[in-house]
C-alpha cells in the first residue's frame, strides 16, 4: 500500500507547479538566510578581531615602554606610563570578547541586541559597560532572517500548504466514494499521504540545515544532530496538526483557515500575549542602573580617601598597612578603593535586576511551555549559543574578568610599588564562559515538542477512527 | 447606484448571518480590547516611572555637594525617552531604542537600556499591540471572510444570473467592496470608540489619531479590494485562499524582514570602539587631519595674549582653563556632528530600503506611517537625540561658563553651590509636529495611492481579461 500510495503521490507532486514553486521559493529564501547569517557572524567575528587586534598592539607597546630611554623626557614619561600603578590601572586596556558559536551563522538569536565585546580598564566596571552601543533599531525589530526563522516560521507555511487538504482534494475531484468503498484503512492512506508530503518539505530543511553547517565550518556533531532533531520533531508536530486539522473530514477551505488560524496563534498571539499577560518588568532597576553610569568623583579630601580607604581593607584586609603613615600612592590607592567600594555595592543592584529578569525568563518559558514554535526557537539558540542567557553569561564573565583587571595595576598599587615588566607576563586573560546550554531544559522543550507530535497526532488518528463518510 | 447598494447590502446580510464573522470578529474583538486596555496601563506605570526617574535625576543634580564647576558638569544629567501618548496604540521602536543617555562632557552617550534585552526570544516574535492586530492578523481576516466572494459565485454558477440582471462586473465589485467594507467597519468601530477614549483631549493627538484612522481605513480597503479581485480573477477558492494567505506571508512577513536584512548588509554600521576611535582621531588631529589639539590649544593662546595685550594667560581677565574647556568643548561638538551625522546617514540608508519597499509592500507602508503618527519611530527618536545633545553641550557649556568667569587658572579647589545648579534648567524635549512627524514617510503615502490605482486599473481591465479566458 504504501508503495502504492507514494508512488501516486510522487506524480501528483510531478505535475503540480504550485508546490514545486513554494520548494524552490523554500530552498531560495533557506539559502539565502544562510548567507545572510554567514555574513552577519562574518561582520562580528571581524569587528572582534580588529578590537582584539587594536587592544594587542596596545598592550605591546606599553611593555616596550620599559626599554624607554629614561634620561630624556618623553622616554620617562612613556617609561611611567607603563610602570607607575596609577597610570597604568585606567590607560592599559583588555578585552572581554563575545565569540560566536559554530552554529551562530544559523541561528543569530539575541547576539544582535548586545556588545560584541568589552573595551576593559580597572576603571569602573559600569562606568564602562552600561553606557549604550550603536545599533539600529528599526533593524532590531525587524529580527534576522537567518535559518532558524526559517525553519521556525516559513517551514510550517509551506507544510500546511502541502497537506491541509490531504482528504478534502478527494471530496473537492469526487474521488471520496473510491475511498469508502476502498479496501484499503483509510487512516493508514491519510498517514502515508501525510508523510510524503511532509517528508519532502523534511528533506528540503534537511538539505538546507546541510548547507547551513557546511558554511558554518567547524561545528560539534552533537549540535548538529541536535540541531537536525529539534528540526524534524518540530516538522513532524506541524504535520500533526495538518493531520488533527484534516481529521475533521472538512473542506479544503475550512482546512486551510484552521491551519493558518493556528500558525498565526503559535507565531504571534500565544508568544507576544504571555509578555502582554505577565506583564513587563518594571524598568524601576533600569533607573537604579542608569545611575551607574555616571563618572565617578570622589572629595579629594583625606577624610574621604581614609573613608574609603577603611572600607575597603574590611574586605581587602591583606593590604591594610601596618603603619598609618600615607604612601606616595595614598591618594591613588584611596579613589581605586572608592572604585572598589562602588562596584561591589553596585554589583548586587545589578544582581537584583538579573535575578528579576531570570525570573520574568522563567515565567515566559513556563507560559509558552506548549508552544511549539518558542520551544523550537529556544532550542535553537540554546545550540548555537544564541540565546539571552548566553548574552547573561558573557555578562558575567565580563564582570569576573574586570576583577582580575582591576587587581592587574591596584595589587601593585596597594603594595606600594612600581611595575614590572613580570607583572605584564601575567596580565589576565579573558576566559569566555561555558556555554549557558542546559541539557536538562533542552530536554525538556525537546519532550514538549514531542509530546505535541503525539497528541496531535493521536487526536487526528482517534478522531478518523470510523470511516469517513465523505 | 441602486444595484450597487442592493450588492451591498445582501453581503452585508449573508455576513451577518456567517458564523465564522462572528467566532473571528468576536475574537478579534476581544483581542484588540484587551491589548488597548493594558498597553494603556502600560503605557501610565512607564509614564509614572519615567516622570519618577526624571525628578529623582533632577534632586540628585541639584543636591549634590558644592564641587568645581567643570567636576559638577562630569556628575552629569540623565535623558530619558518619553512615551509618546499614542505609544499605547503603537509601540513602534520604542522596545528597540534605548531608554536613557547620559549626559557628561566631552563625550555624546548612545542610549542604554533597550527594553528587548529583557524580554529575550518572545520580543523578536512581536510584541502585541493594537497596531500589530491591525497590521498583520485583520488583514487575515479581511482574507478569510472575503477570499470566495466571487470564486463562490463562479462555482456555484450564480455569476450568470446576476450578469444576466443587467449588472456590471464594476457594479458588482464596488457592490462587495461596499457591503465588506461596512461589515468590517462594525468590528472596528468598538476599537475606533476605546482608542479614542483612551487617547486623552489633546489636540495634537486627536488628529493624529483621526490620521491613524483613515491610514487603517484606506490599507484596509487595499487589502479587501486586493482579496476581492484575486477571488475574481481566479474563479476558485482555494487558489484565491491560497494565493491571499501566500502574499500576506510575503508583505507582513517575509519582506519587511528581508528589506531590513539586506539594508543592514549594504550599509554597515561601525563598533562603537571604531566609532569612538575615529572620534578620538579628530579630536587629536582636528577635523582636516592637520590641526593637532596642542596646536589649536598654542593659537587660541596667542590670539589671547595679543587681543588682551597681555603676556601670560594668568593676567587675562578671566580663567584661560575655562576658556580652553569652553573652546574644546565647542570643537568637539564640531567633531561629534560631523561623525554623528555620518552614522545617522548610515541609519537612514538601512532604514530607506524598507521604506522604499513600503511601495510594493502596503504593510511596510502602513507599519512606517502609523509609527510616525504614533511618534515612535527612527525619527521620533532621532529627534529626541539631537534636543538631548543640545541640552547637554548647553549645560556642559554653562558649566565651563562659570568655571571661566567665576574662578581662578589652576584653582581646582574653586566650588560652586547649588544655586549654580539649580541656573541650569531641567531638559524639556519638544515631539515633533505632525508635519515633520510624517515628512519623512512619502514613500508609504505613495504606496496606498499606487496600490489603489492598480487596483482600479485591475477592475477596469477584467471584463476584457474574462472575455479572453
Amino acid at each position: 500500500m504504501i508503495r502504492t500510495i507514494f508512488h501516486s503521490e510522487y506524480l501528483q507532486f510531478r505535475r503540480s507547479p504550485a508546490i514545486w514553486t513554494g520548494l524552490l521559493c523554500y530552498l531560495f529564501l533557506g539559502l539565502y538566510s544562510i548567507y545572510y547569517g554567514r555574513q552577519v557572524i562574518a561582520v562580528q567575528q571581524t569587528k572582534i578581531a580588529e578590537a582584539a587586534d587594536s587592544i594587542s598592539r596596545a598592550q605591546i607597546a606599553y611593555i616596550k615602554n620599559f626599554m624607554a630611554d629614561t634620561t630624556t623626557s618623553s622616554g620617562r614619561y612613556n617609561y611611567e606610563k607603563a610602570s607607575v600603578p596609577s597610570l597604568v590601572r585606567f590607560n592599559y586596556p583588555f578585552l572581554a570578547m563575545n565569540r560566536p558559536g559554530a552554529l551562530a551563522p544559523l541561528c543569530i538569536g539575541q547576539r544582535d541586541l548586545f556588545p560584541l565585546y568589552y573595551p576593559l580598564t580597572a576603571q569602573s566596571y559600569y562606568v564602562q559597560t552600561l553606557k549604550g552601543d550603536i545599533y539600529n533599531p528599526f533593524k532590531l525589530k525587524a529580527g534576522n532572517f537567518d535559518l532558524a526563522f526559517v525553519i521556525v516560521y516559513l517551514m510550517p507555511l509551506l507544510l500546511c500548504a502541502c497537506c491541509f487538504d490531504i482528504l478534502s482534494a478527494e471530496l473537492r475531484s469526487g474521488t471520496d466514494r473510491l475511498l469508502t468503498i476502498a479496501s484499503g484503512n483509510l487512516r493508514l492512506l491519510l498517514l502515508y499521504r501525510l508523510l510524503f508530503r511532509s517528508g519532502l518539505v523534511m528533506a528540503a530543511t534537511l538539505l538546507l540545515c546541510l548547507a547551513g553547517f557546511f558554511s558554518a565550518g567547524q561545528m560539534n556533531f552533537r549540535c548538529g544532530l541536535g540541531w537536525i532533531m529539534v528540526t524534524l520533531i518540530y516538522a513532524l508536530v506541524w504535520s500533526g496538526i495538518n493531520f488533527w486539522v484534516n481529521s475533521f473530514k472538512k473542506d479544503g477551505t475550512f482546512n486551510a483557515i484552521a491551519v493558518l488560524t493556528a500558525w498565526v496563534s503559535i507565531m504571534i498571539i500565544i508568544p507576544s500575549a504571555a509578555d502582554l499577560a505577565l506583564g513587563q518588568v518594571s524598568r524601576i532597576g533600569e533607573v537604579k542602573l542608569a545611575a551607574l553610569m555616571r563618572s565617578r568623583n570622589m572629595p579629594e579630601t583625606d577624610s574621604a580617601m581614609n573613608a574609603a580607604l577603611q572600607k575597603f581593607y574590611l574586605v581587602n584586609p591583606r593590604y591594610r598597612p601596618k603603619d598609618t603613615i600615607s604612601g606616595r600612592f595614598y591618594y591613588f590607592q584611596g579613589y581605586s578603593a572608592f572604585l572598589f567600594n562602588g562596584d561591589r555595592a553596585a554589583d548586587s543592584l545589578t544582581d537584583a535586576r538579573y535575578e528579576l529578569l531570570a525570573q520574568h525568563q522563567q515565567q515566559l518559558a513556563r507560559f509558552n511551555a506548549v508552544n511549539p514554535a518558542y520551544n523550537t526557537s529556544e532550542m535553537l539558540s540554546m545550540l548555537a549559543g544564541t540565546t539571552l542567557a548566553d548574552e547573561w553569561a558573557f555578562k558575567s564573565a565580563a564582570r569576573s574578568f574586570h576583577r582580575q583587571v582591576f587587581w592587574f595595576a591596584n595589587r601593585p598599587l596597594f603594595e606600594s610599588r612600581l611595575m614590572k615588566p613580570l607583572d605584564y607576563l601575567g596580565q589576565p586573560k579573558f576566559q569566555p564562559p561555558s556555554a549557558a546550554f542546559i541539557l536538562k531544559n533542552w530536554f525538556v522543550d525537546l519532550l514538549a515538542l514531542t509530546i505535541g507530535v503525539v497528541v496531535f497526532g493521536l487526536a487526528g488518528w482517534i478522531k478518523l477512527r470510523h470511516r469517513p463518510s465523505l | 447606484m441602486k444595484k450597487i447598494k442592493i450588492i451591498a447590502g445582501k453581503e452585508f446580510r449573508s455576513g451577518l448571518r456567517s458564523p465564522a464573522w462572528y467566532l473571528a470578529g468576536g475574537l478579534f474583538l476581544l483581542l484588540t480590547l484587551l491589548v488597548l486596555i493594558s498597553g494603556y496601563r502600560n503605557y501610565r506605570q512607564r509614564s509614572q516611572e519615567r516622570t519618577a526617574a526624571v525628578s529623582e535625576q533632577r534632586s540628585r543634580w541639584l543636591h549634590q555637594d558644592p564641587k568645581h564647576p567643570h567636576i559638577a558638569a562630569h556628575f552629569g544629567n540623565f535623558a530619558f525617552m518619553p512615551q509618546t501618548p499614542l505609544s499605547f496604540f503603537d509601540h513602534g521602536l520604542d522596545d528597540f531604542t534605548g531608554t536613557v543617555a547620559y549626559l557628561e562632557p566631552h563625550r555624546q552617550n548612545e542610549f542604554a537600556f533597550k527594553p528587548a534585552e529583557s524580554a529575550g526570544a518572545v520580543s523578536r516574535f512581536g510584541v502585541l499591540t493594537a497596531s500589530m492586530i491591525l497590521q498583520v492578523i485583520f488583514p487575515l481576516i479581511i482574507i478569510f471572510i472575503s477570499f470566495d466572494a466571487f470564486s463562490r459565485e463562479f462555482e456555484q454558477q450564480t455569476i450568470q444570473l446576476l450578469y444576466s440582471q443587467g449588472i456590471s462586473f464594476r457594479q458588482l465589485y464596488l457592490g462587495k467592496l461596499v457591503g465588506f467594507s461596512l461589515l468590517l467597519a462594525v468590528l472596528l468601530a468598538p476599537v475606533m470608540i476605546t482608542l479614542a477614549a483612551l487617547a486623552g483631549t489633546d489636540r495634537e493627538q486627536w488628529l493624529r489619531m483621526i490620521l491613524l484612522g483613515g491610514l487603517y481605513g484606506l490599507y484596509f480597503i487595499v487589502i479587501l479590494a486586493l482579496s476581492l479581485l484575486c477571488s475574481a480573477y481566479l474563479r476558485n477558492s482555494r487558489f484565491s485562499l491560497l494565493l491571499l494567505t501566500a502574499l500576506w506571508v510575503m508583505i507582513t512577513i517575509v519582506l519587511p524582514k528581508w528589506a531590513a536584512s539586506t539594508g543592514d548588509g549594504f550599509f554597515r554600521l561601525p563598533t562603537k570602539n571604531t566609532f569612538d576611535a575615529a572620534i578620538h582621531h579628530d579630536l587629536l588631529n582636528g577635523i582636516n587631519g592637520h590641526d593637532p589639539s596642542g596646536a589649536r590649544a598654542q593659537k587660541l593662546k596667542s590670539e589671547l595674549l595679543r587681543k588682551y595685550k597681555v603676556d601670560t594667560v594668568a593676567k587675562l581677565p578671566f580663567n584661560f582653563d575655562g576658556y580652553i574647556m569652553e573652546a574644546g568643548e565647542e570643537y568637539s561638538s564640531r567633531v561629534y556632528d560631523r561623525h554623528f551625522a555620518q552614522l545617522q546617514q548610515t541609519l537612514i540608508r538601512q532604514n530607506q530600503l524598507t521604506q522604499w519597499c513600503g511601495l510594493i509592500d502596503p504593510f511596510i507602508a502602513v507599519n512606517g506611517l502609523s509609527m510616525a503618527l504614533a511618534g515612535t519611530d527612527y525619527y521620533s527618536h532621532l529627534a529626541f537625540q539631537r534636543q538631548s545633545e543640545q541640552y547637554r553641550r548647553r549645560f556642559v557649556q554653562q558649566m565651563n561658563h562659570e568655571m571661566e568667569v567665576h574662578s581662578k587658572m589652576g584653582d581646582w579647589d574653586y566650588r560652586s553651590d547649588r544655586r549654580v545648579f539649580a541656573a541650569v534648567p531641567p531638559f524639556r524635549y519638544r515631539p515633533q509636529g505632525l508635519m515633520a512627524s510624517i515628512s519623512n514617510q512619502l514613500p508609504g503615502m505613495i504606496s496606498l495611492m499606487i496600490w489603489l490605482i492598480l487596483i482600479g486599473w485591475l477592475v477596469q481591465r477584467y471584463p476584457a481579461y474574462l472575455n479572453q479566458s
